[in-house]
């Protein structure tokens, strides 16, 4: 699953901070006296997935097909499918990761608006770091966008939007 | 599929089923998971039931036993449709 943008309502309200992700960007921006956050990309272990993504090989026909395990399972419209050992080779096995990987992506900065005051909050459109902002079945969704505090030094990600995006009551 | 305007669940005739909202305004991680479709409400002592387990016809069900009942919902669960 891909990620999700989940605050949009607040980009009329805060100011929004920009997202770069290439250093002919980000020097452009530093060139016009912007100051920016660089942010070093990770891994956040909460966005693995629960279940394992596994790629199989047909003994006869030497096509490849993925699934979640050998044993019978159903999938989306009542259709049950099953990799037996007899039929199928197991090829390798992989937890997906349901953030954007770093290997992927290992960086980005924002930059930050030129009247922006410390301890402002901000609108942050495209988040560069991986957050969970929820779960579906056995999926992890990564929050796209965010609402932070300019500390004056870094962005600061208000984590306490995330775990309200549900609702409850 | 049921619709989400503010914070009322109404079913697909737009027959209002439920007004959602929490007095201690608890978020999710305040929770404890007893079942995997039910959730623990410590504040009140309440079972909580987790939305993404349920068919919608099943939701309806609950709801129209007791209206009472709380609920998890989540967004992105395509049984719920979010209305401006």
């Amino acid at each position: 699953m891909t990620g999700r943008r989940f605050c949009e309502h607040y980009a009329d309200k805060l100011v929004n901070v920009i997202t770069v992700k290439t250093l002919s960007e980000l020097n452009d921006y530093i060139a016009k006296g912007y100051k920016h956050v660089y942010i070093k990309r990770r891994i956040n272990p909460e966005l693995y997935s629960d279940y394992d993504l596994m790629t199989f090989k047909n003994k006869q026909t030497g096509l490849y097909s993925t699934g979640r395990q050998r044993e019978p399972y159903m999938v989306q419209y009542g259709r049950e499918i099953s990799f037996p050992e007899a039929d199928w080779d197991l090829v390798q096995t992989i937890q997906p990761y349901e953030g954007i990987h770093p290997e992927t992506q290992s960086w980005g900065a924002y930059i930050i608006p030129k009247d922006l005051e410390p301890m402002e909050s901000v609108y942050i459109p495209d988040l560069i770091e991986d957050f969970l902002l929820t779960s579906f079945w056995d999926h992890k969704i990564r929050a796209d966008d965010g609402v932070g505090i300019w500390t004056g030094k870094n962005i600061q990600v208000d984590k306490s939007l995330f775990d309200s995006y549900q609702l409850i009551g | 599929m049921l619709s989400i305007k503010g914070q009322t669940i109404f079913d697909e005739n737009g027959k209002k089923l439920k007004e959602i909202g929490c007095p201690h305004r608890v978020t999710t991680s305040e929770l404890q998971r007893v079942t995997p479709t039910k959730l623990l409400c410590e504040k009140c002592s309440k079972d909580i039931i987790d939305t993404d387990y349920f068919t919608e016809a099943q939701i309806i069900e609950i709801l129209n036993k007791d209206k009472e009942t709380c609920l998890k919902i989540n967004p992105i669960n395509p049984i719920f449709n979010f209305k401006e």
